[in-house]
């Protein structure tokens, strides 16, 4: 489904990624590892089409996506979820939800939103809960179940998730996690960028490791977190 | 060719000035080269550049857009003029008056105003320059009136009379100085702080940075060059009527600023050659207004940071390919850790900090019920609790962003009133934001530099001039930053605007501009959040030493193996309410806790450790 061969990118005169190649199919998870800095954030943005490449080619479906503007990318079925919870502050929790809808609002009728709508809410009841507040009045974990939904309503072919966990207490996490896995059943593609890498790699099948803006290292989860190197880097003695 | 470039970067500063001095005295030599009508057009430009000069430091350094300070230059004009024809007073004397007149009515305007901020500030500007203008048109017995003042002395020094030459020459003298000093305050704690308080109002609090001091301070400067400017104006010219000094010249002022990109020191002087030339070679008198108009527009739409910011955009990737590669600091063990670190030595275990009762309401939300602990001196203490159960809140509360309804708070045994960010962070509070607040426009080292303005800011004056003492401060200040991202273990570029930065290291610069305070108490709101494994463990370590410097520290954290293993008291959260405080290991085996916050899943996962 997707597929990035050889894809450079520059800031001015730092090479952020150095010919990076990876390879995703349909609802598959890949995690992707690597420290800060190592260019994955980088990587993402430019799989959407908010940072021009300088060389490399990325294909969705066999067709190059490579020169596409993120809009553009996210119609074909692209949607990112950036780390720090970029949800907009002065809507409330169902028009953030709506949002996710975006060129599709056409398509949805009224219904059928306020079925996703209770999708939503039965994953996540927090968000039922507080589903007129204005966004920036949450907690950080409700911002973030709330940019996953936004993604999810908006029925994603690939979502690119750039670290879901980021300030969650674990029970959220584990939700987070199994939503994924669930969005994964449902035929999503899913690049999962992430620190957790134990947990990360717990629900991909595979993983790359980036490391200063190169793959050092991919293999399927099991090899990779047994993987000394892996052990040393990422995964941490315990 | 690329080695001559690698070779003469360390020279780089030496070029500056020599390039700097060359330019100067090309312009010096101007009276000689060119006629009369030039000459002209250059001292105008002078005259921008150090009204523009002044503005610049309030637009690109304040952010504070002012479109009235063509009614400041009238005050210095119109107060100068007056006192020399009805009082025979000397220029040297009224230019003087003409100065301190406008700062007070600058200060006037200021000072009600600062507070309102960006949009409001602008608006109250424009009036100020309306109403300035107005008053100059029916003021017939100080200004005038329409007609204006003619018959203004030439400033006089032991018998010679200053002509249009020696003006020149003044003017570039002055204008020379302002940029001195606009360059001098970016690489100063002022500057710093300005910047600092334009980006990000509650970072910069939080550090102990008052908004309205330096706000004030960067406003006062701007009125006092642009007195100084309209008094020169008008005694070269030796006429001048309100229509010198209507809106539109007020516009054309923040034309010149942005044009030549604001809150770069050169910017003015570009902004100023073109807007002044422009109309002049294109033989467009009376079309002037609309070719400004025409030229805001393209540069905003093409050229958003000017035209030096633009150009320096491009240059400075190129250069840096060729800077010098080694730029780490080498002083890291040299100059201590303990300078690092001025927390009183604190008996272990003594209250640093009692909470008493602290409630919080968000309209109908009660955030925060009833919220007691205590956090003894010199030891770890973690926040933990679910997603929206108040711990953030919490961290607000004490570092003064938000007020609490009721409570108390004992900070050292001394009860704390409620109070702001920045007074608090003078107490000796320090704190971290969960979503990252730097300075994105000051560079890695610069932002933690920020962090230490409130104990080691020299004096404006001093930052203006740069005097020898204030150098040293600087450099103390580079060393002591340099050491602190050491001791994080920070190994990213510290020259790169933060904006640049990656999220994790974002991060860690966060952390080290907290201890850059030299604070007792450091509050960290989840500052392990998108780090690797590595990260956390070197954290670990950061945090360890701290302790061992006297540093207490409260911490809110989601990694629950990294709580564990680096604290000593745990509190849990939920719901606003406190449901215990004890050790670790009692907390995260308490029943309650596992249900509401760590779920069934992490319990067999830490069973397995």
């Amino acid at each position: 489904m997707l597929s990035i061969k050889g894809l450079e990118v520059r800031y001015g005169a730092i090479q952020a990624l150095k010919g990076v190649d990876v390879e995703l199919g349909k609802g598959e998870i890949v995690a992707v590892i690597g420290s800060n800095g190592a260019g994955k954030t980088t990587m993402l943005q430019s799989v959407l089409g908010l940072v021009r490449p300088s060389a490399g080619v990325i294909e969705l479906d066999g067709k190059s996506i490579t020169h596409l503007s993120a809009n553009k990318t996210s119609n074909l079925g692209v949607s990112l979820v950036p780390e720090g919870r970029e949800v907009f502050g002065t809507l409330s929790v169902v028009e953030n939800l709506r949002m996710g809808l975006k060129r599709k609002i056409g398509y949805y009728s009224k219904q059928q939103f306020e079925k996703e709508l209770d999708l939503v809410f039965e994953r996540f009841p927090r968000l039922h809960e507080r589903r007129h507040q204005l966004a920036f009045t949450l907690s950080g974990g409700e911002q973030q179940m709330l940019v996953l939904s936004r993604a999810m309503i908006s029925k994603p072919k690939l979502l690119l998730l750039d670290e879901p966990s980021l300030g969650l207490a674990p029970i959220i996490v584990n939700e987070i996690f199994a939503t994924i896995g669930e969005l994964a059943k449902d035929g999503t593609a899913i690049l999962l960028v992430e620190q957790m890498a134990h947990k990360a790699l717990s629900i991909a099948k595979r993983g790359y490791v980036v490391d200063n803006g190169s793959i050092a290292l991919h293999g399927s989860s099991s090899a990779l977190l047994n993987d000394d190197r892996m052990i040393k880097a990422y995964l941490g003695a315990h | 060719m690329n080695q001559l470039i690698e070779k003469s970067f360390g020279y780089r500063t030496a070029a500056g000035w020599i390039a700097g001095l060359a330019a100067v005295g090309l312009l010096a030599a101007g009276p000689w080269m060119v006629d009369t009508y030039y000459l002209n057009l250059l001292f105008m430009i002078g005259i921008f550049v150090i009204t523009c000069t002044g503005m610049n430091i309030l637009i690109g350094y304040c952010g504070i857009v002012s479109i009235g300070h063509a009614g400041l230059m009238a005050v210095g004009a119109y107060m100068s003029s007056f006192l020399s024809t009805t009082y025979g007073l000397s220029f040297w004397t009224v230019a003087l008056i003409g100065m301190l007149v406008s700062l007070i009515i600058g200060s006037l305007i200021a000072i009600p105003t600062i507070r309102a901020g960006g949009v409001y500030l602008s608006m109250i500007t424009i009036a100020f320059g309306v109403v300035i203008h107005e008053v100059l048109i029916r003021w017939d017995g100080f200004s005038g009136g329409p007609l204006g003042i003619s018959g203004i002395a030439k400033p006089q020094v032991a018998g010679y009379t200053f002509d249009l030459k020696s003006m020149y020459i003044f003017v570039l003298a002055i204008a020379v100085i302002a940029l001195l000093i606009a360059r001098n305050l970016r690489r100063s704690s002022w500057g710093r702080a300005m910047i600092a308080t334009k980006e990000n109002e509650i970072a910069a609090a939080s550090l102990g940075i008052r908004k309205f001091t330096v706000q004030y301070a960067g406003f006062a400067i701007s009125s006092v060059l642009a007195g100084l400017s309209g008094a020169i104006y008008a005694h070269t010219n030796s006429f001048i009527s309100p229509d010198t000094y209507n809106f539109q010249t007020s516009v054309q002022l923040v034309l010149i600023v942005i044009l030549g990109g604001s809150g770069r020191v050169l910017g003015p002087v570009i902004g100023a050659a073109i807007i002044v030339f422009l109309p002049e070679v294109l033989d467009m008198e009376k079309l002037r207004m609309a070719l400004y108009g025409g030229i805001m527009f393209a540069v905003l739409f093409f050229l958003p940071k000017g035209i030096a910011g633009t150009v320096a955009g491009w240059v400075a990737p190129q250069l840096s390919r060729f800077a010098p590669k080694s730029q780490k600091a080498s002083s890291s063990t040299a100059s201590g850790e303990e300078i690092m670190f001025s927390a009183p030595a604190q008996a272990k275990d003594k209250e640093l900090l009692v909470l008493e009762g602290i409630n919080k309401y968000f309209g109908g939300l009660h955030a925060l019920k009833d919220v007691s602990f205590s956090v003894a001196a010199g030891t770890i203490h973690s926040l933990v609790g679910p997603n929206g159960a108040g711990k953030t809140t919490l961290l607000n509360v004490i570092s003064g962003l938000y007020s609490s309804e009721q409570g108390s708070f004992k900070l050292h045994g001394e009860k704390l009133v409620p109070r702001s960010l920045s007074a608090v962070a003078q107490l000796g509070i320090a704190r971290t934001f969960q979503h990252s607040r730097l300075f994105k426009e000051l560079s890695v080292l610069e932002n933690i530099m920020t962090g230490m303005t409130k104990r080691e800011r020299s004096g404006l004056g001093a930052s203006l001039l740069r005097t020898p003492k204030q150098l040293r401060s600087e450099r103390q200040m580079e060393a002591r930053s340099h050491a602190l991202l050491d001791l994080i273990g920070y190994e990213g570029d510290r020259h790169m605007p933060a904006s640049q930065l990656p999220y994790g290291h974002q991060r860690m610069v966060e952390i080290a501009r907290a201890l850059a305070t030299s604070p007792s108490l450091l509050l960290l709101d989840e500052p392990a959040a998108g780090m690797t494994a590595t990260e956390i463990e070197q954290l670990e370590n950061l945090l360890r030493k701290l302790v061992s410097h006297g540093v207490t520290v409260i911490l809110i954290e989601h990694h629950m193996d990294f709580v564990q293993r680096v604290s000593d008291t745990v509190t849990v959260l939920d719901f606003g309410r406190v449901i215990g405080t004890g050790s670790p290991e009692q907390m995260l085996s308490d029943p309650r806790v596992i249900q509401a916050y760590l779920g069934g899943e992490e319990v067999a996962a830490s069973a397995e450790h």
